[in-house]
C-alpha cells in the first residue's frame, strides 16, 4: 500500500513538471529564436529576461505557463500588444514551441 | 537559295548569342537593392570591436565582402528584425557566408557598452556578425561618409529615450569599394532569396 502510493505521488509529480526537453527546446529558442524566423527572446526580453523598460518589452521570468500560452495567443490574433515584430513571432511559434517556452519561463521561477 | 536562308539563320544565331553575352555582364540587382557604384566613397572608418576590444579600421576587412548598418540594441522592432534576416541569408550563402563580415555600428554607444552590443549580437548566433562602438567623432564621421542619419534624444524615463537612425544596410566589395545597399532587408516582405544571389554574385565575382 505504501509503495503504491509512493508510486502515485511519483508520477503526478513527474505529470506536473516539464520533461527536460521541453525545458530545453524552450531555453533555446529564448536565446537563439527559431529556424523558421522568430528573433531570440533576449534580444528585447533582456539576457535574463527581466524585461526592458525602454522598449516596453515586459518581464518573462517566472510567468505561469497558462499565462505565456493566453499572451502568446492573444498577441498573434491582434488582441494584446501594438508591436508587430512581437505578433509575427507569436505566429510563428507552433503550439509545441509556444508549450516549451511557457515551460521554460515557468521554470526560472522555482529557481528565484 | 538555302544557302542563303541558313545564313540568314546563321546571322541570327550569331547576334542573339552577342546580346546573351552582353546580358551576362551587366548583373541586373535584386528590385530591393539599389547600385551605388561611383555614388559613395571607399569604407573607412575606426572603431573599436566590441568583441575582442580592438581597435579596427577598414584594412581589418579587406577581402571580406563588407556589410555595414547603423543601430542600437535597444531597437524594438527594425535592428532585431533586420539582424535575423541577414542571419537567414548568412545560412543561404552555405560556404560563401563566412565571406562575408556584417558591422553593426551602434548609433547609441552610451547604452550600449561593448559587453552589451556584444551580448546582443551573440544571441543571433552568427560569427559573421561583428559589433562596432567608436566615439561621438568616430560615429559621426563614418556616418557621414555613408548619409546615414541617426539621432539619440536621451530621457530619464526609458520610455521617453528616442533614437532614430537609417536603415538601410551598405554592401562594400572586397576592396572597400561600395556596391549597393539593401533597402528591404527590414520590409515587411524582404526578398530573401533576391538578396542573397545579389550578395554571392558579389562574393564569387568581386563587383555587381
Amino acid at each position: 500500500m505504501r509503495s503504491h502510493l509512493a508510486l502515485i505521488a511519483l508520477a503526478l509529480s513527474l505529470m506536473a513538471a516539464a520533461p527536460a526537453s521541453q525545458i530545453q527546446l524552450g531555453a533555446t529558442i529564448m536565446a537563439h529564436g527559431t529556424a523558421s524566423g522568430a528573433l531570440p527572446c533576449m534580444a528585447c526580453h533582456g539576457g535574463h529576461l527581466q524585461g526592458n523598460p525602454a522598449i516596453g518589452a515586459p518581464r518573462l521570468a517566472g510567468l505561469d505557463p497558462a499565462v505565456t500560452l493566453a499572451a502568446l495567443k492573444a498577441i498573434a490574433s491582434g488582441k494584446m500588444g501594438k508591436n508587430y515584430v512581437m505578433a509575427n513571432i507569436a505566429r510563428d511559434l507552433s503550439p509545441t514551441q509556444r508549450q516549451a517556452v511557457a515551460a521554460y519561463l515557468a521554470s526560472l521561477k522555482s529557481r528565484s | 537559295m538555302i544557302n542563303r536562308r541558313t545564313l540568314w539563320r546563321g546571322g541570327l544565331a550569331l547576334s542573339s548569342t552577342a546580346l546573351l553575352a552582353a546580358c551576362h555582364h551587366a548583373w541586373t540587382l535584386d528590385a530591393q537593392d539599389v547600385s551605388v557604384r561611383g555614388h559613395f566613397p571607399a569604407l573607412q572608418f575606426q572603431m573599436t570591436d566590441v568583441a575582442t576590444g580592438k581597435i579596427v579600421t577598414q584594412a581589418n576587412f579587406r577581402g571580406f565582402v563588407t556589410l555595414v548598418y547603423f543601430g542600437y540594441t535597444n531597437c524594438p522592432d527594425v535592428c532585431p528584425l533586420t539582424l535575423a534576416e541577414m542571419v537567414k541569408i548568412i545560412g543561404l550563402l552555405g560556404k560563401d557566408g563566412p565571406k562575408l563580415r556584417f558591422l553593426f555600428v551602434t548609433v547609441d554607444p552610451e547604452r550600449d557598452t561593448a559587453p552589451i552590443l556584444a551580448k546582443y549580437l551573440h544571441l543571433f548566433g552568427a560569427t559573421e556578425l561583428v559589433g562596432l562602438r567608436g566615439n561621438a567623432a568616430q560615429l559621426s564621421q563614418f556616418a557621414k561618409s555613408l548619409h546615414a542619419d541617426y539621432a539619440v534624444h536621451p530621457a530619464a524615463n526609458p520610455a521617453d529615450y528616442t533614437v532614430t537612425h537609417s536603415a538601410a544596410v551598405y554592401v562594400f566589395n572586397q576592396h572597400g569599394k561600395a556596391e549597393f545597399i539593401c533597402a528591404g532587408l527590414s520590409a515587411q516582405h524582404p526578398d530573401i532569396a533576391g538578396i542573397t544571389r545579389d550578395l554571392r554574385h558579389l562574393i564569387k565575382t568581386g563587383a555587381i
